[in-house]
Protein backbone atom coordinates (compact mmCIF):
# COMPACT_ATOMS: atom_id res chain seq x y z
CA UNK A 1 0.00 0.00 0.00
CA UNK A 2 1.32 3.30 -0.97
CA UNK A 3 1.67 6.87 1.08
CA UNK A 4 -1.17 8.11 -0.41
CA UNK A 5 -3.53 5.49 -0.84
CA UNK A 6 -3.12 5.14 3.09
CA UNK A 7 -3.42 8.68 3.61
CA UNK A 8 -7.01 8.58 1.44
CA UNK A 9 -8.33 5.86 3.52
CA UNK A 10 -7.26 8.34 6.64
CA UNK A 11 -9.53 10.92 5.44
CA UNK A 12 -12.13 8.47 4.37
CA UNK A 13 -11.93 6.84 7.93
CA UNK A 14 -11.84 10.10 9.68
CA UNK A 15 -14.69 11.41 7.65
CA UNK A 16 -16.97 8.78 7.91
CA UNK A 17 -16.35 7.23 11.64
CA UNK A 18 -15.60 10.76 13.38
CA UNK A 19 -18.42 10.44 15.66
CA UNK A 20 -17.48 7.46 17.03
CA UNK A 21 -13.54 8.60 18.03
CA UNK A 22 -15.38 11.74 19.54
CA UNK A 23 -16.94 9.42 21.99
CA UNK A 24 -13.65 7.59 23.13
CA UNK A 25 -11.70 10.60 23.35
CA UNK A 26 -14.60 12.36 25.49
CA UNK A 27 -15.22 8.95 27.44
CA UNK A 28 -11.65 8.98 28.27
CA UNK A 29 -10.08 12.45 28.38
CA UNK A 30 -11.14 15.25 30.77
CA UNK A 31 -9.43 18.38 29.54
CA UNK A 32 -8.81 20.17 26.37
CA UNK A 33 -5.70 19.29 26.41
CA UNK A 34 -6.35 15.38 27.55
CA UNK A 35 -8.55 15.27 24.58
CA UNK A 36 -6.18 16.73 22.19
CA UNK A 37 -3.68 14.42 23.42
CA UNK A 38 -5.82 11.29 23.23
CA UNK A 39 -7.17 12.07 20.22
CA UNK A 40 -3.49 12.48 18.84
CA UNK A 41 -3.13 8.71 19.72
CA UNK A 42 -6.32 8.04 18.41
CA UNK A 43 -6.02 9.35 14.84
CA UNK A 44 -2.20 7.84 14.70
CA UNK A 45 -3.17 4.05 15.70
CA UNK A 46 -5.93 4.51 13.13
CA UNK A 47 -3.54 5.51 10.44
CA UNK A 48 -1.23 2.83 11.40
CA UNK A 49 -3.53 -0.28 11.22
CA UNK A 50 -4.85 0.58 8.08
CA UNK A 51 -2.79 -1.82 6.33
CA UNK A 52 -3.69 -4.40 8.74
CA UNK A 53 -7.28 -4.50 8.12
CA UNK A 54 -8.69 -6.80 6.23
CA UNK A 55 -12.30 -6.03 5.65
CA UNK A 56 -13.17 -9.25 7.95
CA UNK A 57 -14.91 -7.12 10.57
CA UNK A 58 -16.84 -3.66 9.43
CA UNK A 59 -14.94 -0.50 9.61
CA UNK A 60 -16.75 1.02 12.78
CA UNK A 61 -15.97 -2.44 14.59
CA UNK A 62 -12.29 -1.80 13.48
CA UNK A 63 -12.55 1.82 14.65
CA UNK A 64 -13.65 0.89 18.06
CA UNK A 65 -11.63 -1.67 18.43
CA UNK A 66 -8.39 0.73 18.05
CA UNK A 67 -10.09 4.04 19.45
CA UNK A 68 -10.61 1.56 22.62
CA UNK A 69 -7.44 -0.12 23.11
CA UNK A 70 -5.64 3.18 22.56
CA UNK A 71 -7.61 5.02 25.13
CA UNK A 72 -7.17 2.35 27.20
CA UNK A 73 -3.26 2.29 27.28
CA UNK A 74 -3.48 6.03 27.04
CA UNK A 75 -5.19 6.24 30.21
CA UNK A 76 -2.70 4.22 32.46
CA UNK A 77 -0.09 6.25 31.20
CA UNK A 78 -1.83 9.64 31.44
CA UNK A 79 -2.41 8.51 35.39
CA UNK A 80 1.43 8.23 35.23
CA UNK A 81 1.87 11.67 33.63
CA UNK A 82 -0.50 13.46 35.61
CA UNK A 83 1.70 12.82 38.92
CA UNK A 84 4.28 15.20 37.09
CA UNK A 85 3.80 17.68 34.79
CA UNK A 86 2.07 18.61 31.64
CA UNK A 87 3.50 19.40 28.43
CA UNK A 88 4.07 23.18 27.93
CA UNK A 89 5.36 23.10 24.69
CA UNK A 90 1.92 21.68 22.81
CA UNK A 91 1.70 22.28 18.79
CA UNK A 92 -1.65 23.47 17.19
CA UNK A 93 -4.90 22.15 18.92
CA UNK A 94 -6.45 19.43 16.98
CA UNK A 95 -9.57 19.49 18.19
CA UNK A 96 -12.24 22.18 19.13
CA UNK A 97 -14.90 21.79 21.29
CA UNK A 98 -18.09 22.80 20.83
CA UNK A 99 -19.75 22.23 24.58
CA UNK A 100 -22.40 24.63 23.44
CA UNK A 101 -23.81 22.41 21.14
CA UNK A 102 -24.16 19.34 23.78
CA UNK A 103 -27.35 18.07 25.40
CA UNK A 104 -26.71 18.70 29.27
CA UNK A 105 -28.23 15.20 30.14
CA UNK A 106 -25.72 13.89 27.65
CA UNK A 107 -22.85 15.54 29.17
CA UNK A 108 -23.64 14.33 32.70
CA UNK A 109 -23.88 10.68 31.02
CA UNK A 110 -20.57 11.17 30.23
CA UNK A 111 -19.56 12.38 33.57
CA UNK A 112 -20.72 9.17 34.98
CA UNK A 113 -18.92 6.71 32.15
CA UNK A 114 -16.00 8.92 32.71
CA UNK A 115 -15.95 7.74 36.72
CA UNK A 116 -16.20 4.00 35.53
CA UNK A 117 -12.81 1.92 35.64
CA UNK A 118 -10.73 1.82 31.67
CA UNK A 119 -12.40 -1.41 30.72
CA UNK A 120 -16.01 -0.42 32.14
CA UNK A 121 -16.11 2.42 30.26
CA UNK A 122 -15.11 0.34 26.98
CA UNK A 123 -18.16 -1.51 27.69
CA UNK A 124 -20.31 1.20 28.13
CA UNK A 125 -19.59 3.21 25.31
CA UNK A 126 -20.36 -0.61 23.17
CA UNK A 127 -23.49 -1.06 24.70
CA UNK A 128 -24.86 2.40 24.12
CA UNK A 129 -23.84 2.12 20.74
CA UNK A 130 -25.91 -1.06 20.45
CA UNK A 131 -23.36 -3.58 19.55
CA UNK A 132 -24.47 -7.41 21.09
CA UNK A 133 -22.97 -9.25 23.58
CA UNK A 134 -21.26 -11.33 21.11
CA UNK A 135 -19.69 -8.18 19.06
CA UNK A 136 -18.70 -6.29 22.25
CA UNK A 137 -16.91 -10.47 23.39
CA UNK A 138 -15.30 -10.83 20.09
CA UNK A 139 -14.16 -7.05 20.70
CA UNK A 140 -12.60 -7.21 24.20
CA UNK A 141 -11.06 -11.08 24.01
CA UNK A 142 -13.21 -11.98 26.73
CA UNK A 143 -16.56 -14.40 27.42
CA UNK A 144 -20.33 -13.65 26.71
CA UNK A 145 -21.05 -14.71 29.98
CA UNK A 146 -18.02 -12.47 31.55
CA UNK A 147 -19.78 -9.40 29.13
CA UNK A 148 -23.26 -9.89 30.58
CA UNK A 149 -22.04 -9.90 34.32
CA UNK A 150 -19.95 -6.39 33.33
CA UNK A 151 -22.98 -5.45 31.84
CA UNK A 152 -25.33 -5.35 34.29
CA UNK A 153 -23.40 -3.95 37.00
CA UNK A 154 -22.28 -1.08 34.61
CA UNK A 155 -26.17 -0.45 34.22
CA UNK A 156 -27.05 -0.55 37.72
CA UNK A 157 -24.41 1.12 38.58
CA UNK A 158 -25.86 4.36 36.26
CA UNK A 159 -29.24 3.79 36.61
CA UNK A 160 -28.36 4.50 40.89
CA UNK A 161 -26.56 7.56 40.08
CA UNK A 162 -29.23 8.82 38.30
CA UNK A 163 -31.43 8.91 41.19
CA UNK A 164 -29.49 11.36 42.59
CA UNK A 165 -29.65 13.66 39.07
CA UNK A 166 -32.35 15.73 38.18
CA UNK A 167 -31.47 18.28 35.11
CA UNK A 168 -34.10 18.00 32.63
CA UNK A 169 -35.39 14.57 33.43
CA UNK B 1 -33.62 7.58 35.39
CA UNK B 2 -33.64 4.02 33.64
CA UNK B 3 -31.22 2.82 31.26
CA UNK B 4 -33.79 3.31 27.91
CA UNK B 5 -33.74 6.74 28.72
CA UNK B 6 -30.22 6.94 28.87
CA UNK B 7 -29.77 4.93 25.36
CA UNK B 8 -32.77 7.39 23.66
CA UNK B 9 -30.12 10.20 24.92
CA UNK B 10 -26.83 8.88 23.82
CA UNK B 11 -28.85 8.49 20.61
CA UNK B 12 -29.96 11.70 20.21
CA UNK B 13 -26.18 13.33 19.96
CA UNK B 14 -24.20 14.21 17.00
CA UNK B 15 -21.04 13.17 17.40
CA UNK B 16 -20.06 15.15 14.34
CA UNK B 17 -20.80 19.16 16.55
CA UNK B 18 -18.75 17.65 19.49
CA UNK B 19 -15.61 19.08 18.29
CA UNK B 20 -14.30 20.55 15.27
CA UNK B 21 -10.68 19.30 13.60
CA UNK B 22 -8.02 21.07 12.36
CA UNK B 23 -7.18 18.99 9.76
CA UNK B 24 -4.16 20.34 9.02
CA UNK B 25 -2.81 19.92 12.54
CA UNK B 26 -4.01 16.38 12.66
CA UNK B 27 -1.67 15.29 9.44
CA UNK B 28 1.28 16.84 10.50
CA UNK B 29 0.89 15.79 14.12
CA UNK B 30 0.26 11.79 12.87
CA UNK B 31 3.19 12.38 10.45
CA UNK B 32 5.45 13.37 13.03
CA UNK B 33 4.66 11.34 15.95
CA UNK B 34 4.84 8.45 13.18
CA UNK B 35 8.27 9.40 12.19
CA UNK B 36 9.65 10.42 15.63
CA UNK B 37 8.71 6.91 16.68
CA UNK B 38 10.39 4.39 14.13
CA UNK B 39 13.36 6.92 14.06
CA UNK B 40 14.14 6.27 17.94
CA UNK B 41 14.03 2.62 17.86
CA UNK B 42 15.69 2.86 14.46
CA UNK B 43 18.57 5.06 16.12
CA UNK B 44 19.10 2.76 18.94
CA UNK B 45 19.30 -0.26 16.76
CA UNK B 46 21.44 1.23 13.77
CA UNK B 47 23.93 3.23 16.75
CA UNK B 48 24.28 -0.36 18.89
CA UNK B 49 24.57 -2.12 15.39
CA UNK B 50 27.70 0.71 14.74
CA UNK B 51 29.49 0.69 17.88
CA UNK B 52 29.43 -2.81 17.74
CA UNK B 53 30.33 -3.20 14.14
CA UNK B 54 33.52 -1.15 14.73
CA UNK B 55 34.49 -2.38 17.78
CA UNK B 56 34.66 -5.60 16.09
CA UNK B 57 36.66 -4.54 12.99
CA UNK B 58 39.26 -2.66 15.71
CA UNK B 59 39.14 -5.45 17.60
CA UNK B 60 39.44 -8.00 14.40
CA UNK B 61 42.51 -5.83 13.15
CA UNK B 62 44.35 -5.18 16.07
CA UNK B 63 44.05 -9.66 15.98
CA UNK B 64 46.48 -9.43 13.14
CA UNK B 65 49.30 -8.00 14.58
CA UNK B 66 48.59 -8.99 18.09
CA UNK B 67 46.68 -12.18 17.74
CA UNK B 68 46.34 -12.78 21.60
CA UNK B 69 43.15 -14.36 22.50
CA UNK B 70 41.50 -11.34 24.08
CA UNK B 71 41.33 -9.33 20.75
CA UNK B 72 39.56 -12.62 19.54
CA UNK B 73 37.21 -12.96 22.46
CA UNK B 74 36.55 -9.41 22.21
CA UNK B 75 35.50 -9.11 18.71
CA UNK B 76 33.08 -12.28 18.94
CA UNK B 77 31.37 -10.73 22.02
CA UNK B 78 30.73 -7.58 19.66
CA UNK B 79 29.89 -9.50 16.36
CA UNK B 80 27.09 -11.94 18.45
CA UNK B 81 25.64 -8.01 19.75
CA UNK B 82 25.62 -7.39 16.05
CA UNK B 83 23.61 -10.46 15.12
CA UNK B 84 21.44 -10.53 17.45
CA UNK B 85 20.26 -7.00 17.59
CA UNK B 86 19.62 -7.70 13.68
CA UNK B 87 17.82 -10.58 14.17
CA UNK B 88 15.83 -8.71 16.61
CA UNK B 89 15.26 -5.90 14.36
CA UNK B 90 13.88 -8.39 11.46
CA UNK B 91 11.60 -9.50 13.73
CA UNK B 92 10.39 -6.62 15.04
CA UNK B 93 10.10 -5.44 11.39
CA UNK B 94 7.83 -8.15 10.49
CA UNK B 95 5.33 -7.40 13.34
CA UNK B 96 5.27 -3.87 12.53
CA UNK B 97 2.10 -2.49 12.00
CA UNK B 98 -0.05 -6.13 12.78
CA UNK B 99 -3.29 -5.53 15.36
CA UNK B 100 -4.71 -8.32 17.06
CA UNK B 101 -8.72 -9.08 16.84
CA UNK B 102 -9.53 -8.72 20.27
CA UNK B 103 -8.58 -6.50 23.35
CA UNK B 104 -7.03 -9.04 25.39
CA UNK B 105 -5.20 -10.61 22.15
CA UNK B 106 -3.93 -6.95 21.96
CA UNK B 107 -2.81 -6.45 25.61
CA UNK B 108 -1.52 -9.79 25.32
CA UNK B 109 0.82 -9.03 22.39
CA UNK B 110 1.61 -5.51 24.62
CA UNK B 111 2.83 -7.61 27.94
CA UNK B 112 5.00 -9.97 25.30
CA UNK B 113 6.37 -6.75 24.06
CA UNK B 114 7.34 -5.16 27.18
CA UNK B 115 8.37 -8.77 28.36
CA UNK B 116 10.98 -8.79 24.99
CA UNK B 117 12.09 -5.50 26.24
CA UNK B 118 12.43 -6.56 29.70
CA UNK B 119 14.99 -9.79 28.57
CA UNK B 120 16.63 -7.31 25.84
CA UNK B 121 17.22 -5.48 29.55
CA UNK B 122 18.70 -7.89 31.47
CA UNK B 123 20.66 -9.30 28.20
CA UNK B 124 22.46 -6.46 27.82
CA UNK B 125 23.67 -6.54 31.42
CA UNK B 126 24.27 -10.32 31.25
CA UNK B 127 25.35 -10.68 28.11
CA UNK B 128 26.80 -7.86 27.01
CA UNK B 129 27.43 -5.56 30.13
CA UNK B 130 29.29 -8.07 32.00
CA UNK B 131 30.98 -10.49 29.93
CA UNK B 132 32.25 -7.21 28.29
CA UNK B 133 33.62 -5.50 31.88
CA UNK B 134 35.29 -8.80 32.53
CA UNK B 135 37.04 -8.96 29.21
CA UNK B 136 37.83 -5.86 29.92
CA UNK B 137 39.55 -6.17 33.46
CA UNK B 138 40.96 -9.19 32.13
CA UNK B 139 43.10 -7.62 29.49
CA UNK B 140 43.80 -4.69 32.06
CA UNK B 141 45.18 -7.24 34.28
CA UNK B 142 46.99 -8.76 31.66
CA UNK B 143 48.91 -5.61 30.49
CA UNK B 144 49.01 -4.07 34.66
CA UNK B 145 46.81 -1.07 34.13
CA UNK B 146 47.52 1.80 35.86
CA UNK B 147 45.05 2.56 38.89
CA UNK B 148 43.30 5.46 37.59
CA UNK B 149 42.45 3.62 34.43
CA UNK B 150 40.32 1.00 36.71
CA UNK B 151 38.89 3.62 38.21
CA UNK B 152 37.69 5.49 35.07
CA UNK B 153 36.65 2.07 33.23
CA UNK B 154 35.18 0.46 36.22
CA UNK B 155 33.30 3.92 36.86
CA UNK B 156 31.97 3.66 33.58
CA UNK B 157 31.02 -0.23 32.98
CA UNK B 158 29.64 0.46 36.73
CA UNK B 159 27.26 3.64 35.56
CA UNK B 160 26.12 1.41 32.61
CA UNK B 161 25.10 -1.04 34.42
CA UNK B 162 23.30 0.96 36.89
CA UNK B 163 21.63 3.19 34.26
CA UNK B 164 20.46 -0.24 32.42
CA UNK B 165 18.80 -1.44 35.70
CA UNK B 166 17.05 1.55 36.44
CA UNK B 167 15.77 1.58 33.50
CA UNK B 168 14.52 -1.63 33.63
CA UNK B 169 13.14 -1.11 37.01
CA UNK B 170 11.89 2.23 36.77
CA UNK B 171 10.25 2.29 33.32
CA UNK B 172 9.79 -1.43 31.76
CA UNK B 173 8.72 -3.60 34.73
CA UNK B 174 5.95 -1.05 35.98
CA UNK B 175 4.72 -0.98 32.61
CA UNK B 176 4.14 -4.81 32.37
CA UNK B 177 2.76 -4.71 35.84
CA UNK B 178 0.01 -2.20 34.65
CA UNK B 179 -0.97 -4.11 31.41
CA UNK B 180 -1.12 -6.91 33.49
CA UNK B 181 -3.36 -4.86 35.97
CA UNK B 182 -5.32 -4.12 33.21
CA UNK B 183 -5.76 -7.35 31.66
CA UNK B 184 -7.01 -8.69 35.04
CA UNK B 185 -9.20 -6.74 35.36
CA UNK B 186 -10.56 -7.32 31.63
CA UNK B 187 -11.30 -11.03 32.92
CA UNK B 188 -12.19 -10.69 36.47
CA UNK B 189 -15.87 -11.45 37.55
Amino acid sequence: MTVSEQRKIFDQWLQGHRALLFKVVRAYASDTEDQNDLFQEVSIQMYRSIPSFRGDAAISTWLYRIALNTAIKWSTKEKRRVAGHHQLDKVDHLLKTQEDQLDQRLVWLYGQIKQLNEIDRSLALLLLDGYSYREMSEMMGISESNIGVKIHRIKKELVNNSKKYTHGL
Amino acid sequence: MDFEQMQKIWNEQKGETMYAINETALHNSVKKKKYAASRRINHVEISLILINSVCTTVLLFRAFSDTHFWNYLGAGLTLLTVVYILLSRHARKKTENTFDRSMLGELDQAIANTNAIVRFSRLMVLGYIIPLSIFIASKMIFLDAPLERWLTVGGLYFLAFLLVEWERRKMHIPRKENLMRMKRKLEEE
